[in-house]
């Protein structure tokens, strides 16, 4: 009897024993991944006759891996970058097992927010840390949150606090919620309409749009009627595609603005921002990618940055020690947002203001001043440790 | 009165002339506004406004020359610097190529000027004669700050995206990598030389360097009355000639902090304009003319009382000040 006792003891210890801490070698390797058809990357139309094709964050963590050297060359550290590609999410989880075999401990990973959640389930008990660069998806931050899943991006319910705050100081208080037909506008929406009863705002009517010319379906691709016959302070529309949303405003009913999807857009960056050292930044991103930095390319650079500070700072001699300095409330990271960035405990978030973007300014910044919190008014952004769904 | 006591006193005296020894200026106080593209020119006297004088774009550090009869101005999105005769107010040259110049220093004889260029992760040496590059040096990401030594043996750079401090020994370039808080910024050295102190914005600190072994000894924490930690921004450094009392501006918690040298205590904020940023002496150091960036006016601090006594409106993102006085 005793014996099963000491048995069970000891296998519970095993189970909560956490995996055996990785000394800290002064050659690291951080493995890429993303996924050779990420739909996101699909070439789209563009305005007028002109295409899309939007640029993988890559370049981003590569612009980070020589900063950090940079950095690190004090302490005899040395990063590289090791890219691969996945053909499906299964084979995701196979490149992670592969180089997680050869050593290889943390982890950037582009795909979209279902992909990341069964990566990130299928790897939670390996001794590996993603670092989340371009999933918006909230459950990654809730209900499916992993310990060893850092969320760089923001979230859906980030970007939709951002702007609820926004239109709060404005005092628009009333919003039309247009809703196009793909999972990621339903998404969006339902973090908007979150947001929206968060900080008191009335959605005064919410309509479902398509982007089609058939008289039949007028309710739904007539501008002129899914702005109608509502009072409204300002549009907001889901649109992922963006084909449809590109040409809405100044075609509404009434004379409102038109936020979300086009318009007023919240962002994690914008190449208009032009504080805290953010040009900098971006004219080194656009020197080495040809092209504006984006959102997806700060959260790649700044997982890498991140890493590089906490190996620097920590003085940790495994991962396990530099882990807990990375996800650790010392972390004091510069984004070129302004304030110093780390990541929430409850749900290994990013906490970081939000750009509320135009095509070709930054308007605001939230937090808006006078959207307080007990601790940091960052935590005004997103899902706060008391509402949060995430249990490690 | 013992003769040692004597000879100090003449010494002291010897000094006080140095420091003074220049004729007196124009009267005139220049503002850099960031991005009104123009000089605010006023009156050291009663602050009135005296001119306005239209700058290349983004005009950021200033610095006069030895004899106050040119006014340096690092112009950085026009990648040059303007030379403003102080004397009529006009752009009598300029130094053309520099990528994105912020701050500076000049050499003592005033010869050759320090430029950091932000978006090239160098340091550059002009020949102010011939304005060409003679010295180049590759330091860190975005460097801001640079300091010449007292001597002018060492040029000391801050590289804000690589959170080092780089120590340069001139001529041979050897340079030695400090590793400082986050975001270092500017920079101001003790009367001795033997403490550099940096300004760490993301860090909330100033971080304070022994020059003999370029090691982080100290680091000063502020926090003005009724602000968090991530509100504070620090940035200006000024340090008085006595090097008794340096004063710190704390860029988005809108104070400046006083703290003294040797104890390394902040004893004091003082409530200025918003987003503080350059912080200058007048010649006699009994006022303290602060760059308000964030409300297009200047707070003027009289030193001895600790109080700040007038604000000023300036042009559009005042970044520095300058004084001819």
């Amino acid at each position: 009897m005793i014996e099963r006792i000491l048995l069970a003891v000891a296998l519970t210890l095993l189970a909560a024993a956490p995996a055996p801490a990785a000394p800290l070698g002064k050659d690291i390797t951080v493995g890429y991944l993303q996924l050779a058809n990420d739909p996101r990357y699909d070439e789209r139309p563009g305005p007028g006759e002109t295409s899309i094709t939007p640029g993988r964050p890559v370049a981003g963590a590569e612009m980070a891996v020589g900063e950090v050297n940079l950095e690190a060359a004090a302490s005899g550290h040395s990063f590289t970058l090791d890219k691969v590609e996945a053909d499906d999410e299964p084979g995701l989880e196979q490149q992670v097992s592969a180089l997680a075999g050869k050593g290889v401990h943390w982890f950037l990973v582009d795909a979209p927010s279902a992909a990341m959640a069964t990566l990130a389930k299928a790897v939670r008990e390996r001794d590996v840390l993603l670092f989340n660069i371009s999933a918006p998806g909230d459950d990654l931050r809730g209900a499916a949150c992993q310990k060893n899943l850092a969320n760089v991006i923001p979230s859906r319910a980030m970007l939709g606090d951002a702007l609820a705050q926004l239109l709060v100081a404005r005092k628009w208080h009333q919003v039309l919620v247009l809703q196009g037909p793909l999972d990621e506008d339903k998404a969006m929406t339902a973090a908007f309409e979150h947001s929206a009863k968060r900080f008191g705002l009335e959605i005064t009517a919410k309509r479902d749009f398509l982007l089609s010319n058939d008289p039949r379906e007028r309710e739904k691709d007539n501008v002129s009627l899914l702005t109608g016959d509502a009072s409204y302070d300002v549009v907001f529309v889901a649109d992922g595609e963006g084909e449809f949303s590109r040409a809405l405003p100044y075609r509404t009913i009434r004379p409102r603005p038109v936020i979300g999807a086009t318009g007023l857009v919240p962002t994690a960056w914008s190449w208009t921002w032009d504080r805290y050292g953010a040009p900098q930044v971006s004219h080194r991103f656009e020197h080495a990618a040809e092209r504006p930095m984006e959102a997806a390319d700060w959260a790649a650079w700044l997982a890498i940055r991140a890493l590089g500070e906490a190996v620097e700072r920590s003085g940790a001699s495994d991962t396990a020690g530099v882990d807990a300095y990375l996800l650790g409330p010392k972390l004091s990271l510069d984004g070129a947002k302004g304030p110093p960035l780390s990541f929430r405990s409850w749900d290994h978030q990013l906490r970081q203001p939000i750009l509320l973007a135009t095509a070709d300014a930054v308007v605001a910044e939230a937090p808006l001043p006078g959207f307080l919190h007990a601790t940091n008014v960052l935590d005004t952004l997103g899902y706060d440790q008391p509402e949060t769904q995430c249990h490690f | 009165m013992m003769r040692r006591d004597i000879a100090a006193l003449a010494f002291l005296a010897l000094l006080a002339l140095a420091g003074s020894a220049r004729a007196e200026g124009t009267g005139r106080i220049f503002v850099s506004n960031e991005k009104g593209d123009a000089l605010s020119v006023l009156s050291a006297k009663d602050y009135s406004p005296m001119a306005d004088v239209k700058m290349p774009h983004r005009p950021r550090g200033m610095m006069f020359s030895p004899d106050h009869k040119r006014l340096y101005v690092a112009c950085g999105g026009s990648n040059l610097i303007a030379v403003i005769d102080v004397a009529s107010l006009k752009i009598i040259d300029r130094i053309p190529k520099i990528p994105d110049p912020e701050t500076f220093d000049l050499d003592a004889s005033g010869t050759h000027l320090y430029v950091s260029n932000e978006d090239d992760a160098e340091l550059t040496v002009l020949d102010l004669a011939t304005k060409q590059v003679v010295g180049r040096y590759k330091v860190g990401l975005e460097p801001e700050g640079v300091l010449l030594n007292h001597d002018g043996s060492v040029v000391y750079v801050a590289s804000e995206g690589s959170n080092l401090v780089h120590a340069i020994a001139l001529p041979s370039g050897k340079r030695t990598d400090i590793p400082t808080g986050t975001r270092p910024r500017r920079f101001a050295l003790t009367p001795d030389g033997k403490q550099l102190w940096v300004s760490t914005e993301l860090a909330a600190q100033v971080d304070v360097i022994d020059t003999a072994t370029n090691r982080v000894t100290d680091k000063i924490d502020f926090l003005p009355p009724g602000m968090r930690k991530e509100d504070v921004s620090p940035v200006g450094l000024a340090m008085d000639r006595a090097g008794k009392t340096a004063y710190v501006t704390l860029g988005r918690a809108d104070n400046v902090a006083v703290v003294d040298v040797a104890s390394h205590k902040v004893e004091t904020y003082l409530l200025v304009g918003r987003r503080p940023w350059g912080i200058t002496f007048d010649r006699d150091q009994k006022r303290l003319f602060v760059a308000n960036g964030g409300s297009d006016d200047i707070s003027i601090i009289d030193v001895a009382e600790r109080k700040v006594i007038k604000s000023v409106p300036v042009g559009h993102y005042p970044y520095g000040v300058a004084i001819d006085d």
